[in-house]
Formats: structure tokens, sequence, C-alpha cells
């Protein structure tokens, strides 16, 4: 179940990564850059996720799929607070 | 160090979920209510993340809690195109 | 940006809603200026251009004010040329209180419009972030 679930977040974030990067092609919006990469790291860190569920006992992805998310989050949030200024 | 982590993730997602209810407040658009939601969800998946122990992630309460964020943005990407579907974009 | 907001006058509401609405630019404010107090006077891009000093001229200024129902095009001699031509009385109210409120208090226009810039600059990424989640494009986006 648990494998199940971020397999669906995984391809849930690389969707969103693909729809907001299709649309920084179009409009130029810097947001939307950001955001995709943003969203890149959140569908690694489900990934990794994925994996280290199924390999359970011979590793242990922590530290690089954190880094990952943290990595993805850092990059979204750069990408929103430049729209407020 | 894991708590660390996996502290500033909560609190990055804290700040993206009020980024986003902000911009909601700006624009009336729903799909930013549901990202905000969303990234909400988020920060609660990281916080209990962190308060159990290794392999955290396995557990029904965390990767429950996750799928709920992610239900939120695919029902805002739902909602999205069924409005324009129906008419007008946003309200 | 300065601080010197408390010293500006407030402006007239049309005059806001009138700059919010229909006026993104400065280049479009002074094309807009110029031909509403040389009306009915037809001017071309380069007519206009020659007058304010600007080089390139303004195409794409005078491409939004005609579609922001300010000015109509013309062809004259086979060149167009672009007349005041406001689409309602209460719009060329607004504009004829847009010249005085410029010609006595440029700085608060100015301040306005680029207070405006601004907010159309992050409607805008709003916009194009939730419309990049439209899966099927081309449909109306208002």
């Amino acid at each position: 179940m648990a494998e199940t679930v971020y397999a669906l977040c995984g391809i849930t974030s690389l969707t969103c990564a693909a729809l907001l990067f299709a649309g920084y092609r179009t409009e130029r919006t810097p947001l939307l850059f950001w955001a995709s990469l943003g969203f890149i790291g959140l569908a690694l860190n489900n990934i990794l996720l994925f994996v280290d569920l199924i390999l359970l006992p011979t590793y242990d992805l922590f530290l690089w799929r954190t880094l990952a998310a943290l990595a993805g989050m850092m990059l979204l949030l750069y990408g929103l607070i430049r729209e407020t200024k | 160090m894991k708590q660390f982590l996996v502290g500033s993730l909560a609190l990055a997602s804290a700040m993206a979920a009020l980024f986003f209810w902000h911009y909601w407040k700006q624009s009336q658009d729903r799909l930013f209510v549901l990202f905000a939601a969303a990234f909400a969800a988020m920060t609660i998946n990281w916080i209990g993340v962190a308060m159990i122990d290794s392999s955290g992630e396995g557990q029904p309460y965390i990767y429950l809690v996750r799928l709920l964020a992610f239900l939120l943005i695919i029902a805002a990407i739902i909602d999205k195109n069924r409005r324009v579907a129906d008419g007008r974009g946003d309200s | 940006m300065t601080s010197g907001r408390s010293e500006l006058p407030a402006i007239p509401v049309e005059v806001g809603a009138l700059l919010q609405d229909r006026i993104a630019s400065f280049e479009q404010l002074l094309v807009l200026l110029l031909l509403h107090r040389s009306d009915p006077k037809r001017w071309s891009n380069k007519t206009i251009a020659d007058h304010l000093g600007i080089p390139n001229g303004i195409p794409e200024a005078l491409m939004d004010l005609k579609a922001a129902e300010l000015i109509k095009q013309e062809t004259e001699a086979s060149e167009s040329v672009y007349v005041y031509a406001p689409a309602s009385a209460d719009i060329a109210n607004a504009v004829s209180v847009l010249q005085e409120s410029y010609q006595s208090h440029p700085a608060a226009i100015m301040q306005l419009m680029s207070e405006n810039a601004i907010a159309r600059v992050r409607r805008a990424a709003h916009r194009a972030f939730s419309d990049a989640f439209l899966i099927r494009k081309g449909k109306d986006r208002g």
C-alpha cells in the first residue's frame, strides 16, 4: 500500500513538473520554471521512497531523498517569493 | 541530522502553503487554496516523519497524509480543467 | 521607490480605473494624451515618434490603445493613421480628467502606473501558474 501511494505521488509530482515546464516554455514566467524544478525535487523524493521501500533492508536512501525534497522546496519557494516583490 | 533536515522540510512546506494561500487571496483562483491545503498536508507529513523513528514513511499514518496531499493536487488540476470546460475560468 | 507617498494627492476614481484597465505603459499614456489634446488630428506611427522624440516609434502602444478602445486606426494614403476615439462618454470623460491630473500631478500618475504594472505582472504570474495545469490549451482565457 505504501509503495502504491508513493508511486502515485511520484507520478503526480512529475505530471505537475511537466505541466509547469510546458507552461514556462509558452509564457516564460520565471515562477513556472522554479516551480517545475520544485516538483521534480518532490518527485525524486517520492520515487526514491518507492525504491527504498522495495529494497528496504539493503539500502536506506533517506539522505538522498530528503535532500532532493529539500532542494526542490527551496527552488519552489524561491519562485514563489520572487513574485511577491 | 535527520530531524534537522525533515524539520527544514516541514518549515519549507508550511511556507509554500502560506504563499499559495496568499496567492489565493489575491487571485480568488480555487487552484491556489487547494495547493495551499496540499502543502499544509505535506507539512504534517514531514512533522510525522520527524517524530517517528527509522522508515517512518512505511507507516500508514504517514503515507495516508501524503496521499491526501497529492489527492488535493489532483483535485486542483481536475477542478481547474472542469471549470474551464464548463465556461468561465476563474471565479 | 522614494518615500514621498504621503505628499501625493489622491487620483480620481475614474482615472484610476482607466489606468488600471486600459493603459499599461508610459508610452501608451503619452500617445493617448497627445492624440486627445490634438483631436481630431490624425497621426501616423512616424509622426508620433518624431513629435514625442521616440526613435523607433511605438507600434505596440498603438495596438494596445486600439485594443483598449481609446484610439482608432484608419488608412490615409496607404499609411496607417490613428485618431483619438474613446469607446464611450464615460471613457472620454475619464481621459479628460486624466489629462488634467497628469498636467498638474504627473508624479502621482506615474507612481500609480508603476504600482499597476507590478500588480499586473504578479497577476499574470499567478494566472500563468494556474493555467499551466490546463490540460487542453486553446480555450478562451478571458
